[in-house]
C-alpha cells in the first residue's frame, strides 16, 4: 500500500480506491490478461479487480475497469446469460474508448478491442445466442 | 463476481480442518483477502496471508514442497488464485469453499484483533 484507502469520483459516482504499486498493478494486469486469455474469465476479474481499485488515475481505472466488464462479460456467456453479457460488453466499450486515448494503455491495442467488443455487441443485436459470441481476442502495439 | 467456476480441486472447511490436523506434510492455508479483512477474522494458525492485490507480484514465494489450501471469505477470490496456481505449475493446491465465513460458521478455531509481529509472514 502506498496511501490511505478512499474513494475517487468516476463517472460522477464516488468508487473504492485502495492505492497500489505500480509495480503490484503492472502485476495484477498481467496476471489478468494471461487468465482472460486462457479463457478463465472468473479469474481475470478478480485479478484486474485491486489493479482498477488501485490508481486514482481515470484512464489508467478506465483500461482497468473495462477489462473486468470485459471478462464479467464471458463469465455470464459461459452461464449462457445473454442479458448479462450484453449489459457488460456496454459496459467495457464505455471505459475502453475512454481508456482509448491515454498514453499508456500497457501496450494493448484498446482501439482493436473496442472494434471487435463493437462487432461482439451487433452480433448479440441481431441473433442473442451468446453461444456463438466469442471472447475477442487481446491484440497488441509494437513497441 | 461472486461466484467462481468450478473443474479447480475444492474442499469444504470441515476437510480442510481435518487436513491442517491430519495431512503430512502439513498443509499451509494462503489467505487472499486484504489485511484489514485479515485482521477481522483468521485462522488461528498455520496461515500466511498473501492479499489478492499483491498475489500477481507475490505468488512466485510461495513453497512448492507441500499443500496449498486456498482460502478467503467465501470462496471466490482463493479460486481465482487456485486457478491461477495451477496453470503456473502448481500441483498441489486446493480451494477451501465458503472461506473464513464457513470456517467460523462451522466453530472452527479463529482469531480476531490486532495482528501479531510474524502472524500471517510468508516464511521464506
Amino acid at each position: 500500500m502506498t496511501g490511505k484507502p478512499g474513494t475517487v469520483v468516476q463517472g460522477g459516482r464516488a468508487k473504492a480506491y485502495r492505492p497500489l504499486p505500480e509495480e503490484d498493478r503492472e502485476a495484477a494486469f498481467r496476471a489478468g490478461v494471461a487468465a482472460y486469455d486462457a479463457g478463465d474469465f472468473f479469474a481475470a476479474h478478480e485479478f484486474l479487480e485491486p489493479a482498477w481499485m488501485g490508481t486514482d488515475d481515470p484512464a489508467e481505472r478506465d483500461l482497468h475497469q473495462g477489462l473486468i466488464k470485459l471478462a464479467a462479460a464471458y463469465v455470464h456467456a459461459v452461464r449462457g446469460n445473454p442479458l448479462g453479457t450484453a449489459k457488460n460488453l456496454r459496459g467495457a466499450r464505455e471505459r475502453l474508448a475512454a481508456a482509448a486515448t491515454a498514453a499508456d494503455t500497457r501496450g494493448l491495442d484498446v482501439d482493436a478491442l473496442v472494434r471487435d467488443v463493437d462487432a461482439r455487441l451487433e452480433r448479440l443485436r441481431r441473433e442473442p445466442d451468446v453461444a456463438r459470441v466469442d471472447p475477442p481476442p487481446l491484440h497488441w502495439r509494437t513497441p | 463476481m461472486t461466484q467462481p467456476p468450478g473443474q479447480i480441486p475444492t474442499i469444504d472447511v470441515r476437510e480442510a480442518d481435518r487436513r491442517l490436523r491430519e495431512g503430512e506434510p502439513a498443509p499451509l492455508v494462503v489467505d487472499v483477502r486484504e489485511p484489514n479483512e485479515f485482521a477481522a477474522v483468521r485462522l488461528d494458525q498455520g496461515v500466511t496471508l498473501l492479499p489478492m492485490s499483491e498475489f500477481a507480484t507475490r505468488w512466485q514465494d510461495l513453497p512448492r514442497d507441500r499443500p496449498l489450501l486456498l482460502m478467503c471469505a467465501s470462496g471466490g477470490r482463493s479460486a481465482a488464485a487456485t486457478a491461477h496456481l495451477l496453470r503456473n505449475g502448481f500441483a498441489d493446491v486446493t480451494n477451501v469453499a465458503g472461506g473464513i465465513t464457513d470456517w467460523e460458521r462451522a466453530g472452527l478455531p479463529v482469531r480476531k484483533g490486532a495482528v501479531q509481529p510474524g502472524e500471517g509472514v510468508l516464511e521464506s
